[in-house]
Formats: C-alpha cells, structure tokens, sequence
C-alpha cells in the first residue's frame, strides 16, 4: 500500500517536469562523450513537493539565495513563464527550496530571469524574504522564455519614476512612496500581476511587486505586498505619506500597465 | 483575529451551486470544524470577485487542542488550492492526535487531487496520496476519509484532503478545493475521479493572448489585467 502510494508519488513527481525526465536525460547523457555531463537534480518524492512552499507573495522560502546582484540596477533581460509547476532549488543541483505556480493572483506566473547554466536559469522569487531567488531546471516544454526590454528605475529620493526601454528613458513622472515608519524598500523588485482590483477603488489596475514592506508583515488581508497603483487625488505627489507602495500618476499608470510581467522595478 | 473569524460565525461550506466561473463554485477553505468545535472555515476563498488568495500563518484551535500553521486557500477561474503545514491537534477529549508537516488539495478544470506529508493520527501513519474517497480506520474515530471526492451536479467536484468525523457529531475538514470543469477538457466530465493530472505538457494556455506566451517576435507580452482582490501596502 506505501510502495502503492510512492509509485504514484514519482508519476506526480515526474508530471512537474523534474525528476523522471532528469534521470532519463542523465541515462541517456552516460554513453555520450562529451565532457562535463550537464548537472541535473535529484529526485524528488510527492511527500517533499508537498511540503515545499508555493512561492508566492503569500509564501517565506527559507535556504534560498539572494538575488546575485542587487545592485544591478534597471536592467531589461530574459523573463520565464513556467507552463507547469516548477521545483526551485537553492543552487544548480541543489536543495529544493520551493514549487513555483503557472499563476500568481491569477496572472501568468513571468520570473525575471538573472543568470543561466545550462539548462538551469536562477530567477527571483515573488516570495519573502525580499530578494530571493532560487534556480529551476528548464527541460523541453516544462517554461516558455521571452525577451523583456522594459524595465522600471524609482528613486525615493527625487521621488521620481522611470520607464526605460533598452535602457533609454521614454517616460518620467513623480510619484509618492512609503512614509517613515513604513518605507518603501530598496532593491530589485519586478512586477508579478497585473490585477483589476475588484474590491479596493483606489486604483483601478493595482501593479504588485515581488517586494513586500519590511514594517508590515501583514496589510489588511494581504501579506504586506509592495504595489505600484494610482490614488483617488495627488495628495501624494512628491511626498513620502504612502503605507509603503508606490503611487503613481494615471498617466504613469497607463504607461506601467503595458509593461510585461517580471519587468524590473528598481528602487533605490 | 481567529476570534473574529469565529464571531463571524456561519459555518458555511462551499456551495454546490451554479455552473459559471465567477459565480463563486471555484472556492477553497484550509480547515473548517463542525460541532461543538466549531471553526469556521478559515481561510475561505472563492471566486465572486475574481481570483483570491488568504493565508494566515496560524490558528490555533479552540479549547487547546492544537495548531495549524501557513493556513493557505486559493481560487479562481476554473482552479481552486489549499494546504496548511505544521498540524497538530487532538481530534477531541481522549482522541487521537492528529499530526502532519503539510496538508494540500488541488483542484483543476475539474480535476482534483491532494496529498499529505509525514502526517499520522495517533498511530496511523497516513499515505502521501491515495485514491479518491480512501477510508481508513482509526480507532477513536468514527470515520476519516482520506481524498475525499465530490462531484456535484454541475460538473463541479470538491476535494477534501482529509475529512474525519470524530463521533458522527464533531467534523474536521482539512484542506478542502471546489473547481469547476474545464472549458476544454474533452469529455466534458469524465464519470471517473482522476488520481494522476494529465500528463500534457500543454496546458490550456489559450495562446498568446491570455498573455502567458511570447510574442512572435520573442518579446515578452503585455499582460491582460485579471479580475482579483490583493490588499497591497496601500
């Protein structure tokens, strides 16, 4: 009866794209002559996959790397969209850390993509602790890559927002931020949904980041998300009174709307 | 806020009810106790306003008899989730514990599934997945159904990871999902519970313009907003 319930734990296992068509690729790989065998991840039983976390802006992933480099900056790149749930490791070959969804609040699932080692692609993670990441290993089919040449540059400082297409400025506005005792945190953030918001009216479209307020673990339901929305007046223009999010114009707003998921927000 | 859930009151359950995505069918609740435990189902989503998703990190039972924690429910078009982690709680005065690191239920397009991890009540350890509708005996208990399925009459099914009925009077549900039928799923509900997804690598996307492919020319797209409710930092 446990035997029973393993064999269809693997069968699961092997429908999240990871571990039986690893194993077969790694059989096939050992009579071929090429030098370094490509590094594939472990098995992973049906009773681990369901006690990783779902990385989510719901979800704390413990043992997951950081963001290689924060610093980055507003930088436009490869974003995934996994087509069936992905295992995230804390390295190439590593522990599994978490399962990353097709869809976050509803919207595709598209993860900026921050560096590549074969068929490994380290991407960041909607999750807390902010700036995780965490690497997925992409076989045939299992995510779909495109390129993303938008990305998004806030200064708290000068208030200020910036939508760069391949690096080049077409769009500026000035926003508001987080007040002191919530401020809106610094780092390379990236957009995960695009939501029609149903019950808030603040905003009609309300942007949420990958980021979530360092002050408020918890806002109103949600998990302290940190989102890019627009506001009823412009009280907040040019001034740091917001709860942590930042608020924008409607006409930043219209222009935000457009940009694909897993654009970079860069905030510093 | 546990006792504001409980204040709230009404024990409902996800409803049975219309067929359309958005009426609310696609729901899901992470626990929900009936009897003289009383827990309303905590957290409990459905689809009403567009896709919802709640999590509390814990609750803590009435009358001492134990914790859940990562209380986690997700719904929306045609797709329902929920799961808990870290339980511990005594299914009552001299019953037996109920114990697991993670609980889920999954339902898809109609097609449902859950699993358990390291999870026991009293001495019986539980399966990592099982069948649909699996019952096991536990003594002390009146009865625990392990993958509990139901398929409504409007093609809806509800998946319950475990239901136990302590003495016929005291409900536990743990991890419960309603989803309604796929749009596209061939046989238009199919008679027989699946126990394994489909193993299509292809999921129902809908192309390019549900925004969850490249554009032809490689760029990333831009997105369809999608009805949804998050309390972002204001």
């Amino acid at each position: 009866m446990h035997k029973t319930a393993l064999s269809r734990a693997r069968n699961l296992a092997a429908i999240t794209g990871v571990a039986i068509l690893v194993s077969l690729t790694g059989a096939c790989s050992s009579g071929e002559d090429s030098a370094a065998p490509a590094v594939t991840p472990a098995a992973i039983s049906q009773e681990d996959l369901t006690q990783l976390p779902e990385a989510t802006t719901f979800a704390t992933v413990s043992g997951a790397p950081s963001d290689p480099q924060p610093a980055a900056g507003a930088t436009a790149g490869k974003v995934l969209h996994p087509k069936q749930e992905l295992v995230v490791y804390a390295s190439v070959g590593g522990k599994p850390i978490a399962k990353l969804p097709e869809i976050q609040m509803g919207s595709p699932t598209w993860v900026p993509v921050v560096a590549q080692q074969d068929d490994w692609a380290q991407i960041l993670l909607p999750t807390r602790p902010n700036a995780s990441s965490g690497w997925v290993h992409v076989t045939d089919g299992a995510a779909e890559t495109a390129q993303n040449d938008y990305a998004v540059h806030v200064d708290r400082a000068s208030f200020t927002l910036e939508i760069l297409q391949a690096g080049k400025q077409v769009g500026k506005w000035t926003i508001g931020t987080g007040k002191e005792q919530h401020p809106t945190p610094a780092g390379r953030a990236y957009i995960i949904a695009s939501i029609e918001e149903t019950k808030n009216t603040y905003s009609p479209i309300v942007l949420p980041l990958s980021y979530h307020s360092d002050s408020l673990e918890t806002f109103g339901g949600g998990p302290g998300t940190v989102g890019l929305h627009t506001w009823p007046d412009t009280s907040f223009v040019g001034k740091a009174n917001s709860d942590g999010c930042i608020r924008v114009t409607e006409d930043a707003l219209d222009q935000l709307v457009k940009l694909p998921l897993g654009t970079i927000v860069n905030i510093t | 806020m546990l006792s504001a859930v409980l204040a709230a009151g009404a024990l409902l359950v996800p409803s049975a009810g219309a067929a359309t995505a958005g009426d609310g069918t696609n729901s899901a609740f992470a626990i929900s106790g009936k009897g003289l435990l009383a827990i309303a189902p905590t957290p409990s989503v459905n689809d009403k306003e567009g896709f919802s998703q709640e999590s509390l990190a814990v609750l803590t039972v009435p009358g001492g008899l134990g914790t859940v924690k990562a209380l986690n429910a997700q719904a929306g078009a045609g797709q329902a989730q929920a799961s808990v982690a870290d339980v511990a709680v005594t299914l009552g005065p001299g019953a037996p514990l109920l114990s697991a690191s993670a609980i889920e239920a999954d339902c898809k397009d109609g097609k449902a599934t859950s699993s358990v991890a390291k999870a026991k009540i009293g001495t019986v350890p539980l399966d990592v997945a099982v069948p649909p509708n699996t019952g096991i005996e536990v003594p002390g208990l009146a009865s625990v159904m392990l993958n509990k399925q139901v398929k409504h009459s409007d093609g809806s099914v509800t998946v319950t990871a475990i239901s136990i009925s302590v003495d016929g009077v005291q409900k536990l549900d743990i991890a419960s999902a309603t989803c309604a039928p796929g749009d596209d799923n061939g046989g238009g509900g199919s008679e027989t519970p699946s126990t394994t997804p489909a193993t299509s690598t292809s999921n129902s996307g809908g192309g390019s313009g549900s925004g969850d492919s490249a554009l032809p020319n490689g760029k990333a797209p831009t997105p369809k907003p999608v009805k949804a409710h998050l309390d972002v930092t204001g």
